[in-house]
């Protein structure tokens, strides 16, 4: 419903009037002021894209680490460009010495949820919450992993009605690998991986989907020889998106990672 | 803002060129604004700070990430009011208080008969009129008050209004029809008041 021109004009002032509050003491004129946990100590706002996604200057790392404002400004800049999959997956095996530890977890509680139950289970059913993590850390870097989202107008994806109805294609650059996700004309749910044979000739790959349905992961394994790779995914339907848009997709090579 | 003060498009622009300092003026002169908007829109006084916080560096993050300051496109008040609502928004959906509508419910012809809407008197100044609806803003009463203010400032739908206020979607619809009459009633009284008006706006 769209606002009157009166409405509009009002809402306009009200915006603009400094020192009208609704049930608070009035706010008089804006002094210039902090965040109330801002520290002298603090690198300035305008640092915090730099050092998040790259590196911290000048021994701001260790106070970033313990100051509860620039944790709070972390996280808010994550909302704005989020973390890879890597680096939640590195807080989740080891938490305790992951440097933004607070930062990740005020932007797990408000922004991924959903994300963060994958990546546990992905992780759990890979076994690498429970061995040694600095052994986990290493096993997590063989690993290149996507989180697709499906459209929100197809909630359940078992309840495509029409052929390759879904149809969702994640494409892994650094392996040269494509995963198409759909359902044929059968009615079947499937996934097409395509690889380029002459790079992979004598290796063996590894795909695991992970959703927030039950079973909580499906993997697959696939042979070298051939280029396209056609596999049913059934059970996925449940899977991948029982509950959900979003599902976590891992490639690799060789063996599995137990 | 006084006169001397540099203006706000020209600190972007010098701060989207690469002089970081130039930020800190946005940064002085909006943190405390930013707070004021976050509280008239019924945020707890322990969140305000951090909306204000992550506004900032959302405005900080337009520098690589698109969505510029281009006032081409309009006034930097405007903008930087747009990404502290998105702020504010954001804040009412992560406590569960907000309740997204999907469309428009389309009951507007009821709120607003033909001939019943007030106006602002055009002759006037932004500062009279400012003066006239800070005066009559203030008798409208806290709940009005928020009423108006989650209606007209944050856009926020009638049911959405409810659910913040633990109130119904036709009482929202009828005190926010009650307090607009009210308040341009108002504003037209304070303004033919002698004294008010253009002169009384200049002497406060």
């Amino acid at each position: 419903m769209k606002l009157t021109q009166f409405e509009l004009a009002v809402g306009q002032l009200l915006r603009d009037l400094d020192d009208i509050s609704t049930d608070r003491q009035s706010i008089s004129g804006h002094p210039a002021r902090e965040h109330y946990q801002h520290t002298s100590e603090c690198p300035p706002l305008t640092s915090f894209p730099e050092g998040v996604s790259q590196n911290w200057e000048d021994g701001y790392r260790e106070h970033v680490s313990a100051c509860p404002y620039c944790q709070k400004l972390v996280a808010a800049y994550w909302a704005v460009a989020p973390p890879n999959w890597e680096m939640i997956a590195s807080y989740l095996i080891d938490s305790a010495r992951f440097p933004d530890r607070s930062a990740m977890e005020r932007y797990l509680e408000l922004e991924h949820p959903v994300q963060l139950e994958i990546l546990r289970r992905f992780l759990d059913s890979r076994g690498l919450l429970l061995i040694p993590k600095q052994v986990a850390q290493e096993v997590l870097k063989s690993i290149i992993g996507l989180f697709i989202t499906f459209p929100k107008r197809h909630p359940d994806l078992s309840q495509a009605a029409l052929p390759n109805e879904f149809s969702s294609c994640v494409v892994f650059p650094a392996l040269d690998i494509s995963v198409r996700i759909f359902r044929d004309t059968e009615g079947t749910l499937q996934a097409h991986l395509a690889l380029p044979r002459e790079r992979y000739a004598a290796e063996e790959f590894w795909v695991s989907i992970c959703g927030t349905g039950q079973p909580i992961i499906g993997e697959f394994r696939i042979s070298p020889s051939v280029a396209t790779v056609a596999f049913t995914i059934g059970t996925a339907t449940q899977l991948v998106i029982e509950q959900g848009n979003e599902c976590f997709i891992a490639v690799g090579l060789g063996a599995l990672p137990k | 803002m006084t006169e001397d003060l540099e203006d706000d498009a020209v600190l972007m622009e010098r701060y989207y060129a690469g002089e970081n300092v130039a930020f800190d003026g946005i940064r002085l002169r909006y943190f405390g604004r930013i707070v004021g908007w976050a509280r008239k829109a019924g945020i707890p006084d322990a969140d305000v700070d951090d909306i204000a916080a992550e506004s900032l560096l959302h405005v900080v993050c337009t520098k690589g990430f698109g969505n510029r300051f281009d006032p081409a496109k309009g006034r930097f008040q405007a903008w930087i009011w747009m990404i502290a609502r998105h702020c504010i928004l954001d804040w009412f959906r992560r406590n569960g208080r907000f309740v997204p509508m999907p469309e428009d419910q389309g009951d507007e012809c009821i709120l607003h008969p033909a001939g019943a809407e007030p106006d602002l008197p055009t002759r006037l100044s932004e500062a009279e009129l400012k003066s006239a609806l800070r005066h009559c803003y203030r008798l409208l009463g806290e709940l009005d008050a928020r009423i108006v203010y989650h209606r007209w400032v944050l856009e926020l739908h009638y049911k959405e209004i409810a659910r913040l206020l633990g109130s119904t979607e036709s009482v929202v619809t009828n005190r926010l029809h009650n307090a607009k009459r009210r308040l341009g009633k108002c504003i037209e009284q304070y303004l033919a008041t002698p004294g008010r008006g253009a002169q009384g706006a200049a002497a406060q």
